[in-house]
């Protein structure tokens, strides 16, 4: 079978920061998004061969996605038993991006998930409609009515704040 | 970036409203280059646990044949190396000094990555010793000399606690990984035993993580028997149960609906 698909560590390089900033926008707190983001790699990792090798962004943001949910079923237990000080974050931004950015979190946590990850898919991750609409698994049309509603409701939500 | 030409604008190409503001700074953010390196390296550990794991019940012995799963494996645990390269353009963009010395990462060289690996000779001996992969045992063709010694190093390197943490549910999840990479692997030159595999799965994780992976394989091995009733049966509740998989394009290249928009069908024949 021709497939290319890149090097592992050059995916992973390539991905690292798509697949944080996808966690966060699928609800996982931050102190525990690079457990996640390990978790997402480690799946892609031993799917790798598998992988028909399109799409890579969409491919791994079903797997975020999967991980995501069952990371929200399961709560946040493991902090519970963990003496550990939360880890540092690791988000690398100076101040005023970081107070930009969280506040567009806030924002977007108001949206349904659909609107959400349309919105952030290309907006912030700058996919193409078309491939949103596979990653998701909606109708391109579907993809463009979540992104207009998407973009109304964030500017009632900041409008709102002030 | 990419853009379709039917796509709308996006926002911050439009005009600098305060949510254009908003979203320049959301793209801004990333990984630490310090995050980045303690991640490759538990990844780099952590699979290779998983990749010993497999490799002790499915294959007779690394030396044997350079399969695919091998060069993944490989390449994964190339990234232990890849770091010290990406470390390297990383901090000449952005980053004054690092400091990794708590999590026992070498700090890196300012030379090329080509020339820099050379940690300290102690990690190298241990690395030797404790490794859970036989190194040695692994062609060094991937990348380069260098990257089959830097993988050592970061097996050897004692993870972090949330690896530890994360390790410990483990084993019954690699069964399963393991479980599905037998089937896949058998699928070419013995559908059959791949269905039987699959059996399995479904006894031993009914729920399971993989679940989608094995009814794709499923699907696949009985194409390949010319179980082709069955094949669409399986593929149909597949579909209705995951009508948002990211395996639909595998679905329909394993039954023939598509004309497989690239790459040559392994089926077509």
């Amino acid at each position: 079978m021709a497939v290319s698909r890149p090097s592992l560590d050059e995916f992973f390089l390539t991905h690292a920061d798509y697949v944080w900033r996808s966690l966060l926008h699928l609800g996982v707190r931050e102190a525990d998004l690079q457990d996640q983001v390990h978790e997402v790699f480690l799946i892609a990792c031993r799917l790798y061969e598998t992988w028909d090798g399109e799409h890579s962004r969409g491919w791994l943001f079903a797997i975020a996605r999967r991980c995501a949910s069952s990371y929200r079923r399961r709560g946040h237990r493991r902090h519970e038993f963990s003496a550990d000080p939360l880890p540092e974050t690791g988000i690398e931004a100076d101040p005023a991006v970081r107070i930009d950015a969280e506040r567009l979190d806030r924002a977007l946590a108001a949206l349904d998930e659909d609107k959400r990850t349309v919105f952030v898919m290309f907006e912030i991750e700058e996919m193409t409609m078309r491939e949103i609409a596979e990653a998701v698994g909606c109708q391109v049309a579907t993809a463009y009515a979540r992104l207009y509603a998407a973009r109304r409701e964030l500017a009632r939500v900041l409008s709102e704040e002030r | 970036m990419k853009q379709d030409d039917t796509d709308p604008r996006r926002i911050v190409d439009d005009g600098d409203s305060e949510l254009a503001k908003l979203v320049r700074a959301s793209r801004a953010r990333r990984l630490s280059s310090r995050a980045t390196a303690q991640m490759v390296q538990r990844l780099a550990a952590t699979s290779a646990y998983a990749a010993a794991a497999s490799a002790a019940t499915t294959r007779a012995g690394l030396l044997g044949r350079l399969g695919p799963a091998k060069v993944g494996v490989i390449a994964l645990i190339g990234l232990g190396a890849a770091v010290f390269g990406w470390e390297t353009r990383r901090s000449v963009e952005q980053l004054p000094t690092p400091t990794h010395e708590a999590e026992g990462i070498t700090p890196h060289a300012p030379s090329s990555p080509a020339s820099s690996p050379a940690p300290p000779p102690s990690q190298v001996t241990t690395a030797g010793e404790t490794s859970s992969i036989p190194v040695e045992a692994l062609p060094s063709s991937v990348t380069s000399a260098a990257t089959a010694k830097q993988p050592a190093r970061a097996v050897a390197l004692r993870p972090s606690s949330a690896a530890s943490t994360s390790a410990r549910s483990a084993p019954t999840r690699d069964s399963e990984f393991a479980l599905i990479r037998r089937a896949q692997d058998a699928l070419a030159s013995d559908p059959s035993q791949t269905l039987a595999l699959v059996e399995e799965h479904m006894r031993a994780f009914p729920e399971g993580e993989l679940v989608q992976e094995r009814e794709v394989t499923a699907v696949e091995a009985l194409a390949r028997l010319g179980r082709m009733t069955e094949a669409k049966a399986r593929a149909a509740a597949f579909r209705a149960r995951y009508p948002r998989t990211p395996y639909g394009a595998r679905i329909e290249r394993a039954l023939g609906e598509s004309g497989a928009p690239d790459g040559p069908s392994t089926i077509a024949h």
